[in-house]
Formats: structure tokens, C-alpha cells, sequence
């Protein structure tokens, strides 16, 4: 276990000029790796400066591992290039899914958890680890409806695709707080499933509550606001059990000034002191 | 069963009375609107922040109206997850809107901001200086030709879009009179900074010309047999000053 964390924060655009200029005290920055495929645009020019002072990750949104028509090779090519310019320290992507007939769906669409789709998806993370040549962290999805095909618990799921593939689990908290409560799941039953050794990484964010009706809410995933405090346990409970993982605090609307959120990805430390001294 | 499921699921996101079967959740409709909200919604950003001077044409209500109508439209739907790739199309459906047909320059306005969005994706190239030039003969000047920067592209319209650009910059401006004709400019991409120089029409004609591979000769013996005020002089002048070509060939 490493003896400090290592804290990251989600780097979005209009934070590129103060991350250079800034210096800000935290330890790598994380990308959408779909915003850097244009390789002479500016914005990768920016990512590969901030990248000479920190570490970066790359963090996909749009390789469709759960598509039935498996993943496009045109993509994992561009992706691949990308990694030989910014050589990332982690590249992860979601357990979703978002291509349909080469349409791409812009959203992390859920996929049923049954043993076709294990399959399929079991295939498409090693055609994706043999291309790119490394293993690959997956993300646990936040979602707001289940399948009446699904056969089995998301958690479960996860963990045999990570032992069937050699990838590891990107676990986002968030996304277990968020799906848990719209499914009616236990989230900390969730995050004791999961052995230890197969996370490689965390995220933190904060979402929306949203009223359905009079008796129903639901629990979006809009990484718009501060992290709540349910999460905050929730990752005090997951720190204790999975050891000092990298976290990282994502925020993609409503984007704070960056000093508010390296304090808020900072917060990630005091709550690790907190659950040392319970 | 995978492959049904996701077909039915992407027709269910444009029909509000998809009935939703393959799902178990209560409240099935409200949850799935989430899904509805936020595929149309990523989409729409998208496209604003690909075509900001529409939005402001036409007010952000009607823009995100016509937007949204847009996207309904499944081939419409990107091609790849890279936004940056997606909405070219935009340009020519707004010509397609019956609601928008008193404003006919919005088809060659937004031809113009997608450009924009395109020159900045691309390459930039060191440029070409004077001096590589000199000490060449004058006619093997003028059989050799010019690359222009990989970034560059070309823009023509009947109408003065290069005022509307000015019009939106500041409002101080009272307005735009379409019958003051048209504009012709080049874009492209210096040192990551994107660049619009308006141009005259023989000077267009004469780079379009270099820039579908004929000789300086060649393209300069066709602007003057159109254009009988057409300066050669100044035509390269303004092409080296602006840095908007980076290699020339000998013949």
C-alpha cells in the first residue's frame, strides 16, 4: 500500500491555462480520451504541456465495450495513437454501451447483465487489452433502469469480468451511491463484494435528485456539484477495504473555479485521517 | 437477443410511446426520459458549441428548437464518439427549415462556423518564406506551384457573411445589408490560432486555382484573362504575409 494517496481531479477545458499556470497541488489530472483524437488540435497541444508536469489518465467515454457489434477498430486505433503521445498511467473505459448499426448514442447507455452479454463484453475488453497491449480499468456504470433480462447483480457481474479478462474496476462511488438508491440496492453490500486486489482506481463526483413523482425520486448522475456526504462514507468504507487507491474527483457542468475543485478532491485525505482514527 | 435489445432501445429514445417492454423498473417512461434528455441534450451542446454565431442569429430558443429537430432526424446521429467529427450536416438542414427561409445567408454562415471548427482540428505547418524564392528565374517562378497549408480551406458566398461575422462581434453595429454582395476568404491555422483573411474575388479565384494544382503561371494567365485588374504582385504578397502556403515546387 502506498503510503500517501495519490489524488487526481477530471481536467476539462476551462481549466487548461490555470493547470499550467497554476501549478495546483494535486497529484495527476484525468481526460476524456475522445477529446484529444484531433492530434493537431489545440486542445492536445495544452494536454501534452500540463502532461510534462503531471500525470495523466485516459479515460474513455466512447469504445462501446457492451455494443453487440463488438467495438470499433477505427476508434481503438485513434485511442492507440493517443497513447503513444501523452502515455497515460491508467486508461479506462465504462461498462456500457453507445454504437448501434456505427451510430454512436452520445451517453453510457446500460447494458443487461446476463451471460450473453457477459460474453460479448468479455471479448470485446480482450480485443480491446490485445490491441492497446496493457489491461484496462472498467467502469462501473450509474444507471436509471433495469432489464427484465438481467439474471444477476451488477457487482457480480463486474468482479467475473475482471477475473475472465485480467482487467480491473474502476470503481466509481458515486455510481454505486446513484444506482443503489434508483434500484433500491445495498451500495455498502456492494463495495464489500468486491476483492480487494481488483480496484486500480476511484472516482468521486455529485449528482441531482430528481422528483418523479409525489413518492418517487431519482438520482442523476450530473457530476454538477459538490461530493455528498453519503458518498463521502461510502469512500471512507471503500478506502479501508480496497487501501489507498488513486482517486479522482470528476466535475463536467456547472464547473467550479479550480481552487474550489482541488479543495474538494483534497477532501479525499481528511477522510482517510477520519477513518484511520474510527 | 443483445442485438434486438439495443436496436429497440435506441428506437425507443425517438418514440415517446415506445412501451418500453425490455425494461423492469417501475416508472419506466420518467426513467428512460432520462436517457431521452441527455442523448438530445449532449447532441445539442454539441452542435452549439460547434456553431456559436447561429445560436445568436437566431436566439438560443429557436437555435436549440431547430437543433433539437435536427438531431430527431436518425441519420443525423454522429458516426463516431468524437463530437469534434459531428455536425456538418447542420449547414445545409438549415436551409431545409421551412420556418427559416427569410434568412437564406444562415445555410453559407454556418458553412462558414463549421469551417472554423475543421481548420481547428487540423495541422499546422511551418510557412514558406520570401527568401526561399529568391535567386529563382522568373520562369521557373512561374511554372512551379504552391502547397498551401494543410489547414487551409476556402469560403465563398452571394452573401456578405463577413459582415454578419462583424455584426455579431459588436452590437454597436446597426446592421447588414445582404445586397452588399459577396465575400471570399481563406482559413487556416497558424502557430494554433485560427485565421479568416477576406479577400478579393480574383484573389480567391487565383488561390483556388494554385490550390487544385495548377502553376503560378497557369493560374495567374486565368485571373487575368477574368479579372483585368488582377495584380500577381500583390496576390503572392498578401499569400506570403499571411502565411497561408508552406512549400513550393519547382516545375
Amino acid at each position: 500500500m502506498p503510503s500517501s494517496l495519490s489524488i487526481g481531479v477530471g481536467l476539462r477545458h476551462p481549466h487548461y491555462q490555470d493547470v499550467l499556470e497554476q501549478r495546483p497541488p494535486i497529484d495527476w489530472f484525468e481526460v476524456h480520451s475522445e477529446n484529444f483524437f484531433h492530434l493537431d488540435s489545440p486542445a492536445l497541444d495544452s494536454l501534452l504541456k500540463i502532461r510534462q508536469r503531471y500525470p495523466i489518465s485516459l479515460h474513455g467515454i466512447g469504445l462501446s465495450l457492451g455494443s453487440a457489434e463488438g467495438v470499433m477498430h477505427a476508434h481503438l486505433t485513434r485511442l492507440n495513437t493517443l497513447i503513444t503521445r501523452v502515455e497515460p498511467f491508467i486508461i479506462s473505459e465504462h461498462l456500457s454501451w453507445s454504437v448501434v448499426a456505427g451510430r454512436y448514442i452520445p451517453d453510457l447507455l446500460p447494458i443487461p447483465y446476463n451471460q450473453e452479454s457477459f460474453t460479448l463484453i468479455s471479448r470485446n475488453i480482450a480485443i480491446a487489452q490485445e490491441f492497446l497491449k496493457r489491461p484496462i480499468l472498467i467502469e462501473n456504470p450509474s444507471s436509471y433502469v433495469e432489464y427484465k433480462d438481467s439474471d444477476r447483480q451488477e457487482v457480480d457481474f463486474l468482479i467475473s469480468l475482471c477475473i475472465n479478462t485480467g482487467c480491473k474496476l474502476l470503481l466509481d462511488i458515486n455510481n454505486v451511491y446513484v444506482s443503489s438508491k434508483n434500484h433500491g440496492w445495498n451500495a455498502r453490500d456492494y463495495i464489500n463484494a468486491i476483492p480487494s486486489h481488483l480496484v486500480g482506481e476511484i472516482h468521486l463526483a455529485g449528482h441531482t435528485l430528481k422528483t418523479l413523482d409525489e413518492n418517487t425520486t431519482l438520482l442523476i448522475d450530473t457530476h454538477d456539484d459538490f461530493v455528498c456526504e453519503e458518498v463521502w462514507a461510502l469512500y471512507a468504507l471503500a478506502i479501508v477495504r480496497f487501501g489507498l487507491v488513486p482517486t479522482l474527483l470528476e466535475w463536467d457542468e456547472n464547473i467550479p473555479k479550480l481552487d474550489v475543485l482541488v479543495q474538494e478532491a483534497l477532501r479525499a485525505r481528511d477522510h482517510i485521517k477520519s477513518s484511520e482514527h474510527a | 437477443m443483445l442485438e434486438k435489445l439495443q436496436k429497440t432501445f435506441v428506437e425507443s429514445l425517438y418514440s415517446r410511446s415506445a412501451d418500453l417492454e425490455f425494461i423492469s423498473s417501475k416508472d419506466k417512461q420518467k426513467r428512460f426520459d432520462v436517457y431521452r434528455k441527455t442523448v438530445f441534450e449532449v447532441l445539442r451542446k454539441s452542435l452549439e458549441l460547434t456553431y456559436p454565431g447561429i445560436w445568436k442569429l437566431l436566439g438560443e430558443e429557436c437555435a436549440n428548437g431547430v437543433a433539437h429537430r435536427f438531431c430527431l432526424q436518425r441519420e443525423h446521429l454522429p458516426t463516431t464518439a468524437c463530437l469534434d467529427d459531428w455536425g456538418r450536416d447542420f449547414s445545409s438542414y438549415l436551409a431545409t427549415v421551412p420556418e427559416l427561409t427569410q434568412l437564406p445567408y444562415l445555410k453559407d454562415f454556418a458553412h462558414y462556423e463549421w469551417l472554423k471548427a475543421e481548420v481547428y482540428q487540423l495541422e499546422s505547418e511551418p510557412e514558406v518564406t520570401a527568401f526561399q524564392l529568391e535567386g529563382l528565374s522568373e520562369e521557373a517562378v512561374l511554372n512551379g506551384t504552391f502547397q498551401f497549408l494543410p489547414s487551409a480551406r476556402f469560403f465563398s458566398s452571394i452573401y456578405p457573411i463577413h459582415r454578419i461575422v462583424d455584426l455579431i462581434d459588436d452590437i454597436e453595429q446597426e446592421g447588414v445589408s445582404l445586397s452588399e454582395g459577396a465575400c471570399y476568404g481563406v482559413l487556416y491555422k497558424n502557430q494554433q490560432s485560427i485565421h479568416t483573411s477576406w479577400i478579393q474575388e480574383d484573389i480567391f479565384h487565383f488561390y483556388s486555382n494554385l490550390w487544385a494544382g495548377k502553376t503560378l503561371g497557369e493560374a495567374a494567365e486565368h485571373c487575368h484573362q477574368n479579372y483585368p485588374t488582377f495584380n500577381l504582385q500583390d496576390a503572392i504578397l498578401l499569400m506570403m504575409t499571411k502565411k497561408i502556403v508552406h512549400a513550393f515546387a519547382l516545375g
